[in-house]
Parts: C-alpha cells; sequence; structure tokens
C-alpha cells in the first residue's frame, strides 16, 4: 500500500496533529494504512505510541445539565413553540377572513370545507393554548440563575429576599409565572441573604430554607452568608437566628457573629465566634483579611476568578494578610495583593504567579 | 446513534405539527451546547437562555438546511453565547486580558486507573491546560472532545484553517512539554498496551 507521506520526517507532534492519525487512535479509521506505517518506519514506533498515548489522555470533564433541568429546558421549549405556532394559525383565520371580503375568488379555490377546517383547527389551537396558559401560570418551575468567573449578581426574590450571588456560583428555586415561591432554594458556591420575614395566611411565620450539598440553612428573616465549594460548607451569621440542619443528622442553632464549617467528607463540624465583615464584605465588592494565610487567598482565587495560583518562592506562602482589599474587579484586587504582600503578581494564561519582587538595580 | 452526525436534522421541516423530531433534536442539542456553554461559564441560566433562543428561531424558521448543522449549531451558539456574556460584563466585574474564558478540565475518569504513571501524566497535563490560553483550550475541547475537524473548527471560533492548525500546533507543543520528562517511561508503558480496535 502507497502511504503517500513523508512519514520518515514526522515528530511526535506532527503524529499528533494529523487528522487521519487522529481518527485511526479515536475511532480505528484507516487501520490498514496506518498498519503499513507502522510496518514501514520502524523506527517511528516510539514516536506513533507518543503520539497515541498524548491524544488518548486527552478526556475533558463532560458538564451535564440535571435531569430536572433538561426536563423543564425541554417544557419550556415545548411551550413557547406552541405559543409561536397559535399565533402562526390565528393569522391564518384573518387572512381567511380577509379573502372572503375582499377577493372572493381565492377564498373559493380554497373551497368552504378546507376554510372550516382552518377555523377548527386554530380555535383548537388558541383553546388549548388558554387552557394550558392557566396552568402554566401556577405551575412551578425551576429558575437557576449563574455568575460566571469574577462576576456577581443581586437577586431580588419574589419574597422581597434579596441575594448577592458570589463568583462561580449558582441559585436554584422554584417560582411560578403569577409569583408563587416557596421560600426554598439551592445553592452551590456563595451567597449572602438578605431575608425577609414572611407570614402564611393565617399569620404563621414561615421558613426560608437554603439548600446546599450536604446541609440545610433554615430561618424567618435575617442576614446570613452561606458558601458551599468543595467538600465544605460554611455558614456566617450577621443579625438574626438561623439553624442549620447537616443531612446526617446533627443540627446547630447559630447567634450573630457566629460561624460554623462543615466538611462533607470528614464529617467535621467547627463552630466559632468571628467578625462576619470576615465573610460578608465581598458582596460590597471588598475582601477583608484577618491573619488570613496564603494558602486561603489561593483558594478564594480558584474559586472566585478561576485561576490557579503558583507561588514562586515558598517564603511566600508562609506569610499572612490582614487588612480590606478593594476587589471591585480582577485588576484591581491583584494590584492591592500585591501592595499588601510586597510581591510582584504576573498573569500567563490562566494561571497567576506570585514572585518576590525584583530589586530596582 | 442519534448524536454527532448531520444525517438527523438535515430534513427536519415543520410540518403538521411534527414537533416530536423537534424536541428530540432539541434535547440532544440542549445537552451538547449545555456542555460547550459551561466552558465558558457557570451561568446555565444564561446558557439555557441562548440554546432556546437558537431552536425558537429554527423552529419558526420551520427548517433547518445547511451544510454541516453541526458547525452551524456549533457557531450561532458561540456567537450569541459570547455576546450575552459580554453584555453581562459590561455591567459587573472584568477579567484580565483574555478576550473570552474557556475553562476545561481533564475528566476524573482517568484517576480511576490505578496506575501511578498515569496519574503523574494526569497531574501534568491538568497543569499544563492552565498555562494555555483560552482560544488554545477551546480548540482542544473542539478537537479531543467533539471530535471536529480543523475545517468546522476553523467555522466555529472563526478564524482561518491555517490559523486553526498554528493554534492547535503552539498547544500541543505547550502541553508536551509539560510531559516530556516522562516520554520514555511512557513510551514503555504504550508499546505494551493492545492496538486501538477498529469498529467497523
Amino acid at each position: 500500500m502507497e502511504t503517500g507521506k513523508f512519514y520518515d520526517q514526522y515528530t511526535v507532534d506532527d503524529f499528533i496533529l494529523d487528522e487521519r492519525f487522529h481518527r485511526w487512535v479515536m475511532e480505528g479509521r484507516d487501520d490498514a494504512l496506518w498498519q503499513q506505517v507502522l510496518r514501514d518506519y520502524p523506527e517511528k514506533h516510539e514516536a506513533i505510541a507518543a503520539a497515541r498515548s498524548f491524544i488518548r489522555s486527552m478526556q475533558i470533564k463532560t458538564h451535564l445539565p440535571a435531569r430536572e433541568q433538561e426536563q423543564a429546558a425541554l417544557e419550556r421549549f415545548r411551550e413557547r413553540a406552541l405559543a409561536k405556532e397559535a399565533v402562526v394559525m390565528e393569522g391564518m383565520v384573518h387572512a381567511a377572513e380577509d379573502g372572503e371580503k375582499g377577493d372572493g375568488t381565492k377564498m373559493r379555490r380554497l373551497g368552504q370545507g378546507r376554510k372550516w377546517l382552518i377555523r377548527i383547527a386554530a380555535s383548537v389551537a388558541i383553546l388549548g393554548l388558554a387552557g394550558s396558559t392557566s396552568w402554566m401560570l401556577f405551575k412551578k418551575r425551576p429558575v437557576v440563575v449563574g455568575t460566571s468567573y469574577g462576576q456577581m449578581k443581586q437577586i431580588k426574590l419574589p419574597d422581597n429576599s434579596i441575594i448577592y450571588l458570589n463568583a462561580n456560583s449558582s441559585l436554584r428555586y422554584h417560582k411560578s409565572i403569577l409569583g408563587g415561591f416557596n421560600r426554598e432554594v439551592w445553592l452551590e458556591g456563595e451567597a449572602f441573604f438578605q431575608v425577609e420575614k414572611e407570614t402564611d395566611r393565617s399569620g404563621h411565620y414561615q421558613n426560608f430554607r437554603v439548600h446546599t450539598r450536604g446541609m440545610a440553612v433554615e430561618v424567618l428573616g435575617t442576614a446570613f452568608n452561606v458558601k458551599d465549594r468543595n467538600s465544605n460548607s460554611s455558614v456566617t451569621l450577621q443579625s438574626g437566628k438561623v439553624q442549620v440542619s447537616m443531612d446526617e443528622g446533627r443540627s446547630v442553632t447559630l447567634a450573630p457573629g457566629e460561624h460554623i464549617e462543615f466538611n462533607r467528607k470528614e464529617h467535621q463540624l467547627t463552630k466559632n465566634k468571628v467578625n462576619p465583615e470576615r465573610y460578608t464584605s465581598w458582596k460590597n465588592l471588598r475582601y477583608t483579611f484577618d491573619q488570613t494565610p496564603v494558602s486561603e487567598l489561593v483558594q478564594i482565587i480558584r474559586d472566585n476568578y478561576g485561576l490557579e495560583v503558583v507561588i514562586a518562592d515558598e517564603k511566600i506562602s508562609d506569610s499572612n494578610l490582614s487588612g480590606v482589599l478593594e476587589a471591585d474587579n480582577l485588576q484591581t484586587f491583584v494590584n492591592a495583593l500585591s501592595f499588601a504582600l510586597n510581591i510582584t503578581i504576573r498573569k500567563e494564561g490562566n494561571q497567576l504567579i506570585f514572585e518576590p519582587k525584583q530589586k530596582l538595580q | 446513534m442519534p448524536t454527532a452526525s448531520g444525517n438527523t436534522f438535515q430534513g427536519i421541516h415543520r410540518e403538521g405539527g411534527n414537533t416530536m423530531a423537534w424536541e428530540e433534536l432539541y434535547a440532544v442539542w440542549f445537552r451538547k451546547l449545555f456542555n460547550y456553554g459551561r466552558k465558558f461559564s457557570p451561568d446555565e441560566g444564561l446558557i439555557e437562555d441562548v440554546i432556546q433562543d437558537i431552536f425558537l428561531t429554527l423552529w419558526q424558521q420551520g427548517s433547518l438546511e445547511v451544510r454541516s448543522p453541526d458547525s452551524y449549531l456549533f457557531t450561532a451558539f458561540r456567537n450569541n453565547l459570547l455576546r450575552k456574556i459580554k453584555l453581562d460584563r459590561g455591567k459587573q466585574l472584568e477579567s484580565l486580558s483574555d478576550e473570552y474564558d474557556f475553562h476545561i478540565e481533564l475528566s476524573p475518569d482517568q484517576l480511576m486507573i490505578r496506575n501511578e504513571r498515569r496519574n503523574e501524566n494526569h497531574r501534568k497535563i491538568s497543569h499544563a491546560l492552565a498555562t494555555l490560553t483560552s482560544r488554545q483550550r477551546e480548540f482542544i475541547f473542539l478537537k479531543y472532545y467533539q471530535q471536529l475537524s480543523y475545517q468546522e473548527i476553523a467555522e466555529i471560533m472563526d478564524i482561518s484553517a491555517k490559523a486553526v492548525y498554528k493554534l492547535a500546533a503552539r498547544a500541543i507543543q505547550l502541553l508536551r512539554r509539560e510531559l516530556e520528562s516522562e516520554q520514555c517511561m511512557l513510551i514503555a508503558l504504550v508499546l505494551c498496551s493492545p492496538p486501538p480496535s477498529g469498529n467497523r
């Protein structure tokens, strides 16, 4: 078999970049050709093996929507498409009537029976829509609000509670078109909650519930911060009173200024007294640090900006930071950070590199 | 298989309320575009809005007849999503330099392989991926995850095929530099593994 290419001059990278080679590795296509290449160029075995291993190791993580989310998306599409269809049908009825008044010949060609058929079909579609509309008005469907890296959002819920959603986070709840809302939300990431007190018809206070992976926070009306990153969940109470229940059974009540951390993997629960400002000031676009180790800064940068930190000098990892840093965008935060730590911070691709300051010549 | 191939909806028209085919199409592409969109932004609500707008437009047009539906949908989705992210960002905090974000991670399934060397390899590639630019990472995703051709990737990313090749060469070079030191050991391992089984 004629291979027709100068494979003898191929480097590992050339093999990796060759589309036919890629297809062979991934889908087994053109097997005969590549077996021939293997026979013809024994000196290329190493390069081919390396290229093959490289291609196979590039397995990228999939992000799939939750089943419920997928179902809701399909329902929304169905409803909106149906609504558009009904508008088209209604247009057809008007067109038919206009045709009758004006140029009668057009209608006659369509035929009386055909016209009625259109009318009936349209009425059925419109009636069907009206029926499903009233049901649509009450039906609670999931709403997902999310933020990108470096982004923050303020959300007002139907019960007038206000939520500040930190970067790289998402909040899910159910709401009907008429504003029906059962005061229950699911959080991934970090958010600050300012919950309004609400009573039901009989005057009883209604609880507001925040779920994270591993626990639920229950309140009446208060201000608090919830953070759920990696395998840690934490709650910091600013005012009022909350009850936190772990999925595994334990539950704790917090007083203002109290902070709990729960590690899902190790089932470890710690509770201490803190300055709530340290955990909540991010919502005002500033970070408050108090003897905060660099390792914690690294985690914040990873969670909120999606960047990896590379520390070029061990001395930097040993330092810690106290003070309030402005963070209305990444650039200001990085500037403040480099000033406070007295280091140079450089961005390279997806990495921030922390280096000791170069001495001035 | 109702996934990648264009044949699935080359011939779909809106006839007599044939919503079934559309719903099927929507379901398949919802997952595909959702996964792609999550690499640009964790904002899942925004991603869903963009997907739905595209499909409603198609639905109103009544048919989708383009040469390559795959690149058409990826392209339309990418353009709309990036526009919305930019609009959003104008009012919000902004990120440094790069035109847009694109984040990928290696699949954790790989870690299940109980092999020290492989884990080391995995760690090194993950580390190297972080040093690439968003564009380079997007190429890696479209090529290694979606298995698209250079030509299709060029259409989606709106650059020439030559530019894609250049982007690819640079990305591969950077990734491989990270692995170089381990190369000899890897070769020994791979040579022992069976050749890929052709599926035909």
